[in-house]
């Protein structure tokens, strides 16, 4: 991006954005509204004792475990749906019972069930994205061409011959759509997980502080876990799916 | 249905499918093939040649045991070895670079020489790492070819390898085919639409019926390859349609 392109119209609004929390700030004055120069001091204050690292790793983990978890059985089942009738007519109401409960339940239930443990949680968090992840990877494995399945099928491809070669080259974008959406689901859920059964991590100390009013707190917390977040799929997420569908692009 | 066997121990394949149906846009069960049964002898060069949508392409698909729902049997010994598939379009893998493609048919560990060696009998050694996104049909079709040698074939099938290609080019892939066919000790079934074709190429001869698809003709062309010439050629074509 060159110096020609600076998003103006962004920075504006984002600079308006805390212009006018400042002055609500102001014009309350009351510790429930604290401005954006009392956040921040008190996201330094949390960066320097050490505990939002802590916590912040803490929940990242929990993220990252969920987020393999998913993914993996997500885009087994899918595949498995998508090339198998018999999979799909058995999965699909699966799928469909488990895409409309809501991922309070699953967590409650897996507490209920597992106990407070860290199995239930990272578990239950999975289990709330698995059924996306099959949906976006099943139309991957339907839309795989016909054609070159046949062509494996002559020259007696192996099962991973087959998966590496043929069909997972067709199905990265859809793995990586399902990653993309997956990551910005599984952060969320991650928090509720934490403030409802485990005892550190983001969404714990969003508890607490919200038992103590602490809203400074709470903001500087939420802040800086989403700007985590964001940078992670800004820098991590897109690229790599750029990346997977650079053949695609140069064929058109 | 399947009742697909294998039987025989000659170094032949037979083919014997009774019916073969497939089922149509609206939903309707189409007979594609009927009653359609010959046998290949071993290293020789045949071409069926029928109307479009006769069922040929319906038939290699069987003897290449990837569509394996009909009535009858493909049997004999040529039947259970390796078999080398030039399909109607490349069907090349878009990702791989033509080198890779070109190994993945082999059925064992292939080294770089080998893969060369191949590409080379095609006549594409310099294209091994191209990706297919980047050739002319010609070449695709050349390096399909490539691949169907690197699996080590006995049976050779080719779904009518030369469509869409200028004369030119059809005619150097002709002679490369040709040319394979005699030093690789290959059964070749081709299928053509074009009667020419088949008698410069091929050793027998036969004509398929229009839908459902079945021998109607068997013709062996015993005129030695090297007097092929464009009259002769002309004049057993005028022989062959003439006896319809």
């Amino acid at each position: 991006m060159g110096l020609d392109r600076l998003p103006v119209y962004q920075i504006f609004s984002i600079a308006a954005f805390f212009v006018i929390w400042a002055i609500a700030a102001t014009l309350a004055s009351s510790a429930l509204l604290p401005g954006p120069g009392h956040v921040l001091a008190v996201l330094w204050e949390a960066i320097q004792n050490g505990e939002l690292i802590t916590h912040l790793f803490v929940s990242l983990s929990r993220v990252a475990a969920a987020f393999i978890l998913a993914m993996s059985i997500g885009v087994a089942a899918g595949i498995l749906m998508g090339r198998s009738d018999l999979a799909n007519k058995f999965g699909d109401p699966w799928l469909v019972i488990f895409l409309n409960i809501p991922a309070l339940v699953i967590i409650i239930l897996a507490y209920v069930w597992f106990g407070l443990t860290e199995a239930a949680a990272i578990g239950a968090v999975a289990l709330n994205k698995i059924p996306n992840v099959a949906v976006t990877v099943r139309e991957g494995a339907r839309a795989l061409d016909t054609q070159l399945d046949e062509m494996a099928d002559v020259y007696r491809f192996s099962f991973w011959q087959k998966l590496r070669h043929v069909i997972l080259p067709q199905m990265q974008p859809y793995i990586a759509a399902a990653a993309r959406s997956g990551l910005s689901l599984i952060w969320k859920i991650v928090l509720v997980v934490e403030m409802l059964g485990r005892s550190n991590g983001i969404g714990f100390q969003l508890h607490l502080f919200f038992q103590l009013f602490d809203v400074a707190s709470i903001l500087a917390y939420s802040f800086s876990f989403t700007a985590i977040m964001l940078l992670i799929e800004l820098l991590i997420v897109q690229p790599y799916e750029r990346y997977a569908t650079r053949w695609r692009l140069k064929q058109a | 249905m399947n009742d697909m066997q294998h039987v025989g121990a000659s170094n032949r394949l037979d083919v014997a499918v009774k019916r073969k149906n497939y089922k149509g846009a609206n939903g309707e069960l189409v007979l594609a093939l009927k009653d359609m049964s010959f046998s290949l002898d071993e290293r020789t060069f045949t071409t069926l040649i029928g109307p479009s949508g006769c069922g040929k392409t319906t038939l290699l698909r069987i003897i290449a045991g990837i569509d394996p729902i009909f009535e009858g049997k493909v049997g004999g010994a040529i039947a259970r070895q390796r078999i080398g598939f030039v399909f109607q379009e490349p069907r090349l893998l878009p990702w791989r670079s033509i080198g890779e493609n070109i190994a993945l048919a082999s059925y064992d560990d292939i080294d770089e020489g080998e893969i060369r060696r191949f590409a080379g009998l095609a006549g594409i050694e310099n294209l091994v790492d191209r990706f297919p996104g980047e050739l002319s049909l010609g070449q695709a079709r050349r390096v399909s070819l490539a691949r169907a040698l690197a699996a080590r074939p006995k049976l050779l099938l080719l779904d009518e390898p030369f469509v869409s290609l200028d004369e030119a080019m059809a005619d150097q892939l002709r002679e490369v085919l040709i040319d394979i066919w005699r030093d690789q000790e290959l059964t070749v079934l081709m299928v053509s639409h074009d009667v020419r074709e088949a008698i410069l190429l091929s050793d027998r001869l036969m004509m398929l019926s229009a839908q459902p698809g079945r021998v109607v003709d068997d013709h062996v062309i015993d005129l030695p390859r090297g007097e092929r010439d464009g009259e002769r050629i002309e004049k057993l074509r005028r022989e062959i349609l003439g006896k319809e």
